[in-house]
């Protein structure tokens, strides 16, 4: 191992690039390791009770620390309908292999209610959870939706795209 | 003070360590990155703008850096007095400066709106988004909060309803980017 001791260092080059070979990484605290991202625009529909996996919203990281900061960010096309009700509200969480992150949200996450029938509700849902990798194992992140009460849950769909990006970062 | 003029860097290892405590400059780059979670049950009617306790502070370490914020608020609005619930939401810095807006009119907010044009109770859970660059200019800590302001009944932020292990909290995150 090679240590180097300096304060400033330049690029030898008019692009005035430093260049590191592929698969190569510099590594101090704050930096920004790699990013993964998901895109999606499969629909998922939901009117039964209970948590449901939305359709392809996953993604397999694989940190390149133990101890990095992960911040897992999800833009999601959110539209629960009335289903025949004077409201319509769903919710969705992330899960990490199969464990929920942070707290469990309210069935209302994504609510509207009205004092006729058969409102939607048409929204993105922009979300941030922050968790250490912990290991250099591959780990999955997922989102699930519910219902709530007899609304119908609706993610995507049509011209919506959703996605799940992860940002690690060293510490 | 040691300078040194390279093209390309490698490590045997295919990774170069800079040694805890020890920081990294590039133009473009994150060079930290801070989070905080907001997760109390608040609520306000307040017809002007209040601190809704939701705020995060970063020290820049270099004065011409950028700072990326970005962060998520679930809130809900209700009235069933009138046909209109909602208010809206802003960000400020320590001096008060506005750095987030919101739509409204001389009668207040409407960034967080719902308007049935019907009497009786309407209410609306949804999830404000903060996204924002801004250039501190400074070294010293920087705090950035979110303000409420309620044109129609009443705004609740992290509001957690009985019946199930619900929850929910508001996350912000602020990162440095080198210039």
């Amino acid at each position: 191992m090679s240590r180097l001791t300096l304060n400033t260092m330049e690029a030898a080059n008019a692009d005035k690039q430093i260049v590191l070979p592929a698969g190569h990484q510099i590594v101090y605290g704050g930096a920004l390791l790699q990013v993964v991202r998901k895109e999606w625009f499969d629909s998922t529909n939901i009117t039964a009770d209970g948590w449901f996996d939305v359709t392809n919203a996953s993604v397999v990281v694989t940190p390149k620390r133990a101890d990095s900061l992960l911040l897992v960010m999800y833009d999601v096309s959110s539209n629960p309908t009335g289903n025949g009700q004077t409201y319509a509200g769903q919710a969705l969480r992330l899960l990490r292999d199969g464990t929920v992150v942070g707290v469990t949200p309210n069935t209302h996450e994504s609510y509207v209610g009205i004092p006729t029938y058969g409102p939607d509700h048409y929204q993105r849902v922009c979300k941030t959870e922050a968790v250490i990798s912990g290991s250099k194992a591959a780990t999955n992140f997922k989102l699930q939706v519910i219902r709530h009460a007899s609304s119908q849950a609706r993610v995507g769909g049509s011209n919506f795209k959703s996605s799940i990006t992860v940002w690690e970062i060293a510490q | 003070m040691s300078d040194l003029t390279v093209s390309r860097l490698s490590s045997p290892s295919g990774i170069i360590e800079v040694p805890a405590g020890n920081q990294l400059f590039a133009p473009g780059h994150p060079i930290q990155t801070v989070t905080t979670e907001f997760s109390t049950d608040w609520t306000t009617t307040s017809a002007s703008w209040v601190d809704t306790g939701l705020s995060i502070s970063i020290t820049p370490k270099r004065a011409n850096s950028k700072i990326l914020l970005r962060g998520s608020l679930p809130y809900f609005i209700a009235n069933s007095a009138t046909t209109t619930a909602g208010g809206g939401f802003r960000l400020l810095d320590e001096a008060n400066n506005l750095l987030l807006d919101t739509q409204g009119d001389s009668s207040g907010p409407v960034g967080v709106w719902v308007n049935t044009g019907l009497a009786g109770y309407k209410d609306m859970f949804s999830n404000f988004p903060i996204l924002l660059l801004t250039a501190p200019g400074v070294t010293t800590q920087k705090t950035y909060r979110v303000q409420a302001f309620v044109r129609s009944g009443l705004i609740r932020l992290n509001y957690k309803p009985s019946g199930g292990p619900w929850g929910c909290k508001a996350v912000m995150t602020a990162t440095e980017i080198a210039a």
